[in-house]
């Protein structure tokens, strides 16, 4: 899983503002009530935290946690913050797209 | 048509005038029933003919049908010419569904919506639910135009109205509101399925998972909120729901949406289909020439999908990996190829295979440079990226690898074992090129110190610790470090510096203490046996004072300082102060039997003279004479363990054929699990391991707690296959059992041990032919050969002190991934 995605935050974040990423994602998944994310969630700082560690996900991570493309597409809408919904607009095109098939 | 089968059609068409009615109705429903509309309709055709009224309606549900065919097929001008004909039936009196069935299809949403009203405004009523859904969803689905659509019953307009806004609410996340709305769609309204689909979108943002896959399915499932479900339920199903909807590239397209990435509709599913048959190559093909900005290094899908197709390779067998990157290879040399991210990309993954194949230094040194030199050409200089490269590169080189050299097992002779670095030449200039980029990265001198010390160059080493200690005088590790280098030195003076600055910056980290507390008693022996009393006597304070008062720990515990401290005024002929020093250690100890036994073992490891010790030579004879407790066995056994990792004089045998002998007397006496687990390891740690006395516990424990996987996952290690069979009983079976066990208990150490063993197992089994059974396999010696039982003998005790013993061919050690110490494990003294 992308580190960057799990914590919401930019690719070219500074150490500052990932801590502040971090520490809000942990206030809003405790370990007593969401163990499994936080974990994820702490994986994903360590991987980030520092220059030299960030350089080293992007140089050396061979994470394959996926077995086709669609999972990732599947993991990537799972991390939190991400399930938005669409507009009126989109859901109405969505729904007559629907209505065809 | 041609002539032929014209001629066909009117053969047929006389065949059914020659049919009987009943005959003909019969065929006529079959055919309905079995969605053969074309024939069902030429049936009914003729029916029709004979009763005009009675077959009107099947006549007509076989046209429907026959053109809902044909939309699905996408012939919507047939479907039409089919609609016109029906409307010259309907005349006759029946109305057809696909009035407002047909524009839907066709995407005519006014039209559609138009035509409901007109069959509602009949008094029409639809035939099933699914019709009667279809028939309101063309209603919700007209949106803005609703006001156009001229007179509306007002429920209908109330109710459409409600939907229609809870989509906008929830549309801007206002889900309570949404539901708010929606209150007035009653439970049997005909728009009560599209309320449970926006129940289930507000569950589904919400990150209601279960809530929100229950609603959607229960969704009527002709129903376009059904089908607009499908999308959100692939999500939900995630990845194990993906093996069984690859195929439906509809439903992806549809979860791409949903996911928001709109983009990807077109692709995604595609390359999905393609990677799960096992077109790796053409699926990543598929998506670099079919979406725009692939690959990519920036945030978002883009990226997690280039990661995703790039490192793919580490994840596929080696064939096909080198199938996968030497297509990388020819995309890289193509001509034209000026995508120099692209090329980056695959640099980085053909370095990162390489890395763990068997290949030359040089060409592994040769393409992570290279990889730089793209880096630099598509970001630019950046030295401490450089930095990181150069350090990695180092550690690659000074992997450890263990050689055996199996030529002398052939001959019977011993396995002979050499430790060597891959390349410590290369790696030694791979770290100063990374401290000459990035000086201040503390990890990477501890690694070049590593390989100082991995390769014996000493004076380097220490030369390098002193730097290390100048760069970061506060940091607890480096002192850590230097303190414990400068005890194997025998620098006691200076180690002790730097482990009392280490304690000061960590109180709490047990393994400094340890560390500054073996480095006291190490020197105050020195001391003791220099006839220095005065200087032992100030350092062994300074060791309590780091001790714990009522600890068993043989290093920290008052009780064995004490023991030790006896020892040193012994061995200066202080006999009343060593007496009073025993004591002291014995009124600490819960059993007096344990520290008595160390001082006896200490007093004869450190030389005291022997009239020194009769007396405590005759109370330790004392204990072991007297009633054999398990409690005592698991003492002795933990004491002569402590003493027996250090070099093995003669009389240390005969110590331990006397605790043997204690344990075996004590296996009879009611012992706790953590007492048989403490003499069954120590029995299995010696060198020739007392099997029967490991054995004799193991049987015991079971028949205590039949059900204890850890003396149960022993037993199956102790045991060999035949005796299995003769239990009935299947070696992965049993294992499998025990893992459940393990897991109930949550001992996930013990979990981590059983399900290696059912993986080498699942191996073992692997390597057979189908004719040939685990049992021809073990009868057959030569397998083994002569140490074959040492070899499984070595296996089982690994697995029980938890370190594995360099084997067979050359492994790699890698000291990233290499299990560290337990603060808990004791350092032992005497190594």
């Amino acid at each position: 899983m992308d580190p960057y995605a799990v914590l919401g935050i930019a690719h070219d974040a500074d150490d500052a503002t990932i801590r502040r990423a971090y520490l809000e994602l942990v206030r809003q998944f405790p370990p007593e009530r969401a163990a499994e994310r936080f974990t994820e969630i702490n994986e994903a700082y360590n991987k980030v935290k520092e220059k030299r560690s960030r350089l080293e996900y992007y140089l050396f991570n061979r994470e394959t946690r996926f077995n086709s493309p669609f999972e990732v597409l599947i993991s990537h809408f799972a991390i939190a913050g991400k399930r938005k919904p669409p507009t009126f607009e989109e859901i109405k095109e969505y729904l007559r797209i629907c209505a065809t098939r | 048509m041609g002539k032929k089968k014209k001629r066909k059609k009117k053969r047929n068409r006389n065949d059914y005038r020659s049919l009987p009615l009943e005959v003909l109705e019969k065929k006529a429903e079959e055919s309905l029933a079995a969605g053969k509309y074309r024939e069902a309709r030429d049936y009914f055709k003729e029916l029709y003919r004979h009763d005009t009224e009675q077959y009107l309606p099947q006549l007509i549900k076989a046209h429907e049908g026959l053109a809902l065919n044909m939309i699905e097929k996408g012939q919507g001008e047939n479907a039409r010419a089919v609609l016109d004909h029906l409307k010259g039936l309907e005349s006759k009196g029946q109305k057809s569904r696909l009035e407002f069935i047909l524009p839907m299809k066709e995407g005519n949403f006014p039209d559609a919506a138009l035509a409901a009203l007109r069959y509602l405004a009949q008094g029409e009523e639809a035939d099933g639910t699914e019709e009667k859904c279809l028939l309101y969803d063309a209603l919700v689905l007209s949106f803005g135009d609703f006001d156009s659509l001229g007179l509306v019953p007002p429920l209908i307009r109330e109710e459409t109205v409600a939907i229609q806004s809870a989509l906008k609410l929830l549309c801007e996340e206002k889900y309570d509101q949404a539901l708010e709305v929606l209150r007035p769609v009653g439970l049997h309204s005909p728009f009560s399925h599209w309320k449970l689909f926006i129940k289930g979108l507000c569950a589904f943002y919400r990150m209601e998972d279960e809530k929100a896959r229950k609603a959607f399915l229960r969704l009527p499932s002709e129903s376009v909120p059904a089908k607009a479900a499908q999308g959100y339920l692939v999500l939900l199903d995630g990845r194990d729901g993906l093996k069984e909807y690859h195929k439906k590239t509809d439903l992806l397209g549809q979860a791409c949406w949903v996911a928001g990435e709109k983009d990807l509709e077109p692709v995604l599913p595609r390359a999905e289909y393609l990677w799960r048959v096992g077109r790796f190559r053409d699926s990543f093909a598929f998506v670099r020439s079919n979406m725009r900005g692939f690959p990519s290094e920036g945030p978002g899908i883009m990226q997690s999908l280039a990661n995703f197709y790039f490192n793919a390779v580490s994840l596929m067998q080696r064939k096909e990996a080198e199938k996968y990157l030497s297509f990388f290879d020819k995309i890289r040399s193509g001509k034209g190829n000026t995508d120099k991210l692209e090329q980056l990309m695959i640099q980085r993954a053909e370095c990162l295979y390489i890395e763990n194949e068997p290949t030359y230094d040089f060409v592994l040194l040769d393409l992570w440079t290279k990889f730089l030199e793209l880096y630099r050409n598509v970001h630019g200089e950046e030295s401490s990226l450089e930095a990181v490269v150069y350090a990695h590169l180092g550690d690659l080189f000074s992997e450890e690898e263990v050689h055996c050299d199996t030529f002398s097992t052939f001959f019977g002779g011993r396995r002979s074992q050499r430790l060597d670095v891959r390349n410590a030449e290369i790696a030694e200039r791979c770290y100063e090129k990374s401290l000459e980029l990035e000086s201040g990265t503390r990890d990477v001198h501890f690694s070049l110190l590593e390989l100082y010390e991995k390769t014996g160059q000493k004076s380097r080493a220490n030369k390098k610790l002193d730097e290390i200690i100048r760069l970061f005088p506060e940091d607890k590790d480096a002192l850590y470090k230097a303190g414990r280098r400068c005890v194997e030195r025998n620098a006691f003076v200076k180690g002790m510096k730097y482990l009392e600055q280490a304690i000061k910056l960590d109180p709490l980290d047990g393994k400094v203490r340890d560390s500054f507390i073996v480095c006291c008693i190490k020197a105050a022996l020195r001391h003791a046996k220099n006839a220095q009393p005065d200087r032992y006597r100030k350092l062994l304070p300074r060791a309590l004072q780091q001790g714990d008062e009522n600890s068993d720990d043989f290093n920290r515990g008052h009780a064995y300082l004490y023991a030790r401290w006896a020892n040193f005024e012994l061995l200066n002929a202080n006999v009343i102060e060593a007496e009073a020093l025993l004591n002291s250690g014995l009124a600490l100890a819960g059993d007096e039997s344990g520290v008595l036994y160390f001082n006896w073992l200490a007093a004869r490891l450190y030389g005291v003279p022997f009239k020194y010790v009769k007396k405590t030579r005759k109370r330790v004879e004392e204990a072991f004479s007297g009633r054999a407790s398990p409690e005592r066995a698991a003492r002795f056994a933990e004491t002569i363990s402590y003493f027996s990792h250090a070099s093995r004089p003669g009389w240390l045998e005969d110590e331990l054929k006397r605790v043997n002998h204690f344990a075996r007397k004590a296996v009879k006496g009611d012992f706790s699990r953590d007492q048989a687990r403490i003499i069954v390891e120590y029995a299995l740690s010696q060198p020739n391991g007392d099997k029967n006395l490991a054995w004799a516990y193991v049987k015991q424990a079971l028949i205590q707690d039949p059900d204890d996987p850890f003396f149960l996952f022993l037993r199956y290690q102790m045991k060999d296959d035949h005796w299995f069979r003769k239990r009935n009983i299947r070696p992965m079976d049993e294992l499998k059992r025990i893992l459940a066990l393990a897991e109930n208990r949550r001992d996930q150490q013990l979990m981590v041990k059983i399900r290696k063993a059912m993986d080498e197992l699942q191996h073992l089994q692997n390597i057979f032919s189908p004719d040939e059974t685990m049992d021809d396999f073990l009868e057959d010696e030569d397998v083994f050969g002569e140490d074959g039982f040492d070899e499984d003998f070595r296996t089982f005790v690994e697995n029980v002190i938890g370190e594995r013993l360099p084997r067979g061919r050359t492994r790699r050690r890698n000291k990233k991934t290499e299990k560290k110490a337990s603060a808990s494990q004791q350092l032992n003294l005497f190594e």
